[in-house]
């Protein structure tokens, strides 16, 4: 049979049942709270299946496998294992943020330092963010089905909006409920997708022995011929240096650590255990996946060690699977990379919802708005947020992995001092945390500017965020010290 | 050009930075958990 035919079965069947799925949370979602945090009421597996296909986004299915099959194991440190820390932080955090009755993390800025100003500027922050953070899954989504269905790239991205929009309507019990369905589809889709890898490289040893003997290209566009053994160096012998690698946390870790997609999870479960093994379970079932996603990247690399047909990282798994690896199961790969975009997409433009709803319009602009017009305000938004991703989406960045790294980078110079040092700092004050989310916003611009403008071939040795982490911690630990003082 | 290949077919520094470094990262969360609950922090 045609390969587009099986692919467009697949299709189908997953649409159908991903149309099923996400009705539910129409009928169940009756305020805002039911919307946002599904009112406090996900247990255990609900709250793993929500937190892990959140994470599980096209940065890592599509990013993440296209550098490990372009740099090698080295990308494992400089994206994996920050995300992990990152994990280890919310754990931290969510034994301080269970506490709050809260709907979104700017809330808690209001009820902190009493600021509405600061709850705005963070809602601001997260609109901005997540819009162009939901261009990585658009992308990722558009690249798959236009191989895939052998359709424009455009009219693939469309098809995504959909999705999204769809499953976004009806809330977060909508979400939980497709994103269960969708993470049971990415653990078959990597699984089986490593297990083909595998079968045709020989094994794990044998992998890394002629990973380690290629010298080539990986695709006509890419910047760097590797080198005999790079794909198994730590640092690529050179190309991925140590100090841009673990600069990187501070952009990658710690902007996981105070995402809101994350924390908000955190919010959503039904208690503070519940929250707590949400994390260390999830972690655990990623780095499985993760752990397959290795075997795709440089099991791919092995059995294909340059693509003549692609231009960025993020187009490798999609050829592999179609072109390398095909079998008549093939098709479930392909809709195990459409659910990591989707899953992912939906909770963004949720929290970017909440952002600008709860955190702008009833904050500042109207706090007497009744609960069902909010509730329609922010379905308008999500629809008016989808269509500006959409479009954006129409010139994507070059490769998802480094954009979102860029991106999260902004929650780490933002939220992160505001949100953990008023948890665990008593001395923190308003003037702290609004002078470091400003200043470390600043500063962090400044050095993606000066970054740009001295880099050769769009790398650099330092990430933004190392300066822009290190500027707010200065600013919010001497502004807040100054205040406190002067207030007692 | 020596590669010193350990096991798994990968360099022994690779082994111990990317392979260690992933394994204790992934149990970090854990370990956190259970530090801050013979704490009864939770």
């Amino acid at each position: 049979m045609n390969k587009s035919i099986i692919y467009l079965s697949y299709f189908t069947l997953y649409s159908i049942i991903l149309l099923f799925f996400g009705k539910g949370g129409f009928k169940r979602t009756k305020n805002t709270r039911d919307f946002f945090i599904a009112v406090n009421s996900l247990g255990l597996l609900a709250s793993i299946f929500t937190f892990s296909a959140t994470w599980f986004s096209a940065a890592s299915m599509q990013g993440l496998s296209g550098s490990l099959y372009a740099y090698g194991y080295s990308i494992v440190l400089y994206a994996v294992v920050p995300w992990f820390i990152g994990a280890g932080f919310l754990v931290i955090l969510a034994t301080k943020l269970k506490n709050y009755d809260i709907v979104t993390v700017p809330e808690y800025f209001k009820m902190r330092y009493d600021s509405r100003w600061l709850q705005a500027m963070g809602g601001l922050i997260i609109v901005i963010t997540y819009i162009l953070y939901i261009i990585i899954q658009v992308r990722g989504f558009g690249i798959v089905i236009s191989e895939f269905l052998d359709i424009n790239y455009t009219f693939a991205i469309v098809l995504i909006y959909l999705f999204v929009i769809y499953t976004t309507f009806g809330g977060l019990f909508s979400v939980a409920k497709t994103d269960a369905l969708n993470f049971i589809l990415i653990i078959a889709g990597t699984m089986l997708a490593a297990v083909l890898v595998l079968r045709g490289v020989g094994g794990i040893t044998l992998m890394n022995h002629e990973a380690a003997l290629i010298n080539t290209r990986p695709f006509p566009t890419f910047p760097h011929i590797t080198t005999k053994g790079a794909l198994v160096d730590p640092f690529s012998k050179g190309v991925l240096p140590p100090l841009f690698i673990f600069t990187s946390f501070f952009g990658w870790g710690l902007g996981l650590a105070t995402n809101p997609q994350y924390a908000i999870r955190v919010t959503s479960a039904k208690n503070k255990a519940t929250a707590i093994k949400m994390i260390c379970f999830s972690v655990m079932i990623l780095a499985l996946l993760y752990f397959g996603l290795v075997i795709i990247g440089i099991g791919g690399r092995v059995l294909m060690p340059s693509i003549d047909s692609i231009d960025s990282v993020d187009e490798v798994f999609p050829y592999l699977i179609n072109n390398v690896i095909y079998s008549p199961f093939s098709g479930v790969i392909l809709i195990s990379i459409m659910a990591a975009a989707i899953s992912t997409a939906n909770s963004q433009l949720l929290v970017a919802a909440s952002g600008f709803s709860c955190d702008i319009y009833k904050n500042v602009i109207n706090p007497y708005i009744d609960d069902d017009r909010l509730l329609s305000m922010n379905r308008i938004f999500i629809f008016f947020a989808g269509t500006i991703s959409l479009v954006m989406s129409l010139n994507p960045p070059d490769s998802l992995l480094v954009y979102g790294g860029y991106i999260w980078g902004v929650f780490s110079v933002t939220f992160l001092l505001p949100l953990y040092g008023g948890l665990f700092w008593r001395r923190s004050t308003k003037e702290g945390a609004i002078s470091s989310f400003i200043g470390g916003l600043a500063i962090y611009i400044g050095f993606i500017v000066k970054n740009h403008l001295s880099s050769i071939n769009g790398e650099t040795l330092l990430h933004p965020a190392l300066p822009g982490v290190i500027g707010a911690t200065a600013i919010f630990y001497f502004v807040s010290r100054y205040y406190y003082a002067k207030k007692k | 050009m020596n590669l010193d290949f350990g096991v798994i077919g990968l360099p022994l520094e690779t082994l111990w930075i990317v392979g260690g470094l992933f394994i204790i990262s992934a149990l970090t969360p854990s370990i956190l958990a259970i530090l801050l609950k013979h704490k009864k922090v939770w």
